[in-house]
């Protein structure tokens, strides 16, 4: 029992440790949050699924139109929420992403119809049994994928000139400017990225839950941004810390209460780091 | 034709005008030394030269084209290299990675790596730090540092913004000498430095600002031995030395 809440925890962290990832970027570039990522997720998730239903079963095509989608409604809410904002409060941008997300889960449920939409199961057989607890293909395959992705990233930003780019950016853009980095793109580029992964883990979790709705992205987001605060919210490794502490968590806390509370204890998290632990468990306190 | 040729500069933040309409040559392989109070405008100048700061008139021509009000990345690839005020090091970026962000405008690989071996070789001490995060140097390092970013893009003109702020005396000269040879190395310099002393011997030519207007400009050795500016600046009250 223990053991199988442990693996549910692991295998869901890896969503929040992926939605993290994008809260932190765009934390990073803008020192803002982006309170559409729940509808990019969303967004990602009905693009996976119409890719499923009306394409191909093919997983890996589906994973690709999530991304794709998320990268391409990121690049846009980048453009019309910051880049044409800026010089005005920060305030507005936020105001602006809240915006981005109601009209986005109104234009998915007139498109798509307010009921949930079934996905097809892929890989739900069990891969193995340890100690009655089981382990599905599937949630290997999600964790897999995560660290997969957790992967390419840090090369990305380790490795390549525009991962230089985008981490000069983040610290000091008026310098980086100096080195001739066009911020702007940058920006753009880390923002169009952040919203990709957000719909490349929506059609997981479509699989994951069997469950695509217009509605389906609040909870995750939250616990994503959770996740982001609770491991320090400038840190990469903190997001990823923080997604399967978060998920690990959440499962655990079923033994010692009622499923009904298990949403509320990631809220409790945020609250608790909010007030007393701002930086995370991973982010430097000079920072925030 | 002057390398860079800016005149009539006129820069405002906000309501406050901190640039009166200000003119300034440089030629190549020029050492030239920018001084004055604190609040005189001097940073203003680099800034609106080099794009960060939005001018509201005059003209930049750098090579007898105009780089007036250019974004500050497109003045970089067009060959001046603004080394800003307190160095702003990338303080979690490691010293070998400040380099590389130096030298983002230079696509061709194998140059890069000369130019970091340049690097090194004109500040050994940068290559024993070069895997350490830049915020952990000190201040005398950071500013190496930050020269050493400024070059990696091979400019042909240098802007340094008081290269002397913050840092521990016997530090200073070394600094200096640094900067000396990089104008040996046919680098043009202009350099802001509130040492005026040590500014007014090492540079060739030099102007002195007051309150957003140059108000004095020659030959650094001229500008020595006068009265006011030696009153004014270098400290000097009574006889000569
Ligand atoms: N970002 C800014 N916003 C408003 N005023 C500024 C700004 N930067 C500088 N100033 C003002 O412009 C004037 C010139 O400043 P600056 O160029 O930094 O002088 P210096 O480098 O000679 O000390 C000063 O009066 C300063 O207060
Ligand atoms: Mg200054």
């Amino acid at each position: 029992m223990f053991l199988q809440q442990l693996i549910n925890g692991i295998a869901q962290g890896s969503l929040f440790a992926l939605i993290a990832i994008s809260f932190s970027l765009v934390w990073g570039l803008l020192r803002m949050v982006n309170f559409a990522m729940g509808e990019l997720y969303m967004l990602g998730a009905y693009a996976g699924w119409l890719v499923v239903m009306h394409v191909t079963p093919n997983l890996g095509v589906a994973l690709f139109a999530g991304f794709m989608v998320g990268w391409i409604v990121g690049w846009l809410i980048e453009k019309v929420a910051f880049k044409a904002m800026r010089g005005v409060p920060h305030i507005a941008s936020l105001v602006c992403t809240i915006g981005f997300s109601f009209f986005l889960k109104e234009t998915a449920s007139t498109l798509f119809g307010a009921e949930t939409k079934s996905m097809p199961s892929y890989y739900s057989q069990t891969a193995f049994t340890i100690a009655e607890a089981n382990i599905s293909w599937l949630q290997v395959l999600m964790v897999a994928v995560a660290i997969i992705m957790m992967v390419l990233l840090q090369l990305l930003f380790y490795r390549t000139k525009v991962g230089l780019a985008v981490r000069a950016v983040a610290l000091d853009y008026r310098t980086a400017s100096l080195m001739g980095m066009k911020v702007d793109r940058v920006t753009s580029l880390a923002f169009s990225l952040s919203g990709a992964l957000v719909g490349f883990v929506g059609v997981l979790a479509a699989i994951y839950y069997n469950a695509v709705n217009a509605g389906m992205g609040f909870v995750p987001a939250i616990k994503g941004f959770t996740a982001a605060v609770f491991g320090g919210i400038t840190s990469i490794p903190g997001a990823i810390l923080g997604g399967y502490l978060l998920g690990a968590i959440e499962n655990l806390s079923v033994k010692f209460m009622s499923s009904g509370y298990r949403d509320f204890v990631s809220f409790l998290i945020l609250i608790i780091f909010l007030l007393f632990r701002p930086n995370g468990i991973l982010g430097k306190k000079t920072k925030l | 034709m002057a390398l860079l040729d800016v005149k009539d500069l006129v820069v405002h933040y906000g309501k406050i005008n901190a640039l009166k309409g200000v003119s300034l040559r440089l030629e190549q392989g020029d050492f030239v030394a920018l001084i004055g109070a604190n609040g005189a405008g001097k940073t203003t100048l680099l800034c609106a030269i080099s794009g960060v700061v939005h001018a509201t008139s005059g003209t930049v021509s750098f090579r007898g084209k105009s780089i007036f009000n250019h974004a500050s990345e497109a003045i970089v690839r067009s060959g001046i290299s603004h080394v800003p005020e307190g160095r702003k090091i990338f303080s979690e970026l490691s010293v070998e990675e400040n380099l590389y962000a130096g030298a983002y405008i230079i696509s061709d690989k194998a140059r890069v790596k000369d130019l970091l071996e340049r690097s090194y070789q004109l500040f050994p001490r940068l290559a024993e730090r070069r895997k350490k995060e830049g915020g952990t140097l000190s201040g005398g390092e950071q500013q190496m540092l930050a020269i050493a970013r400024g070059l990696m893009s091979d400019p042909d003109i240098l802007f340094l913004d008081e290269p002397s702020l913050g840092i521990a005396p016997i530090l200073v000269d070394k600094i200096f000498e640094f900067i000396v040879q990089i104008n040996a190395m046919g680098k043009t310099i202009l350099m802001i430095e509130q040492n005026a002393n040590l500014a007014l011997q090492v540079a060739r030519y030099g102007y002195v600002m007051e309150t957003g207007k140059i108000t004095h400009e020659a030959a650094c050795a001229e500008l020595r031995e006068d009265d006011a500016i030696r009153r004014a600046y270098l400290g000097v009250t009574g006889a000569t030395t």
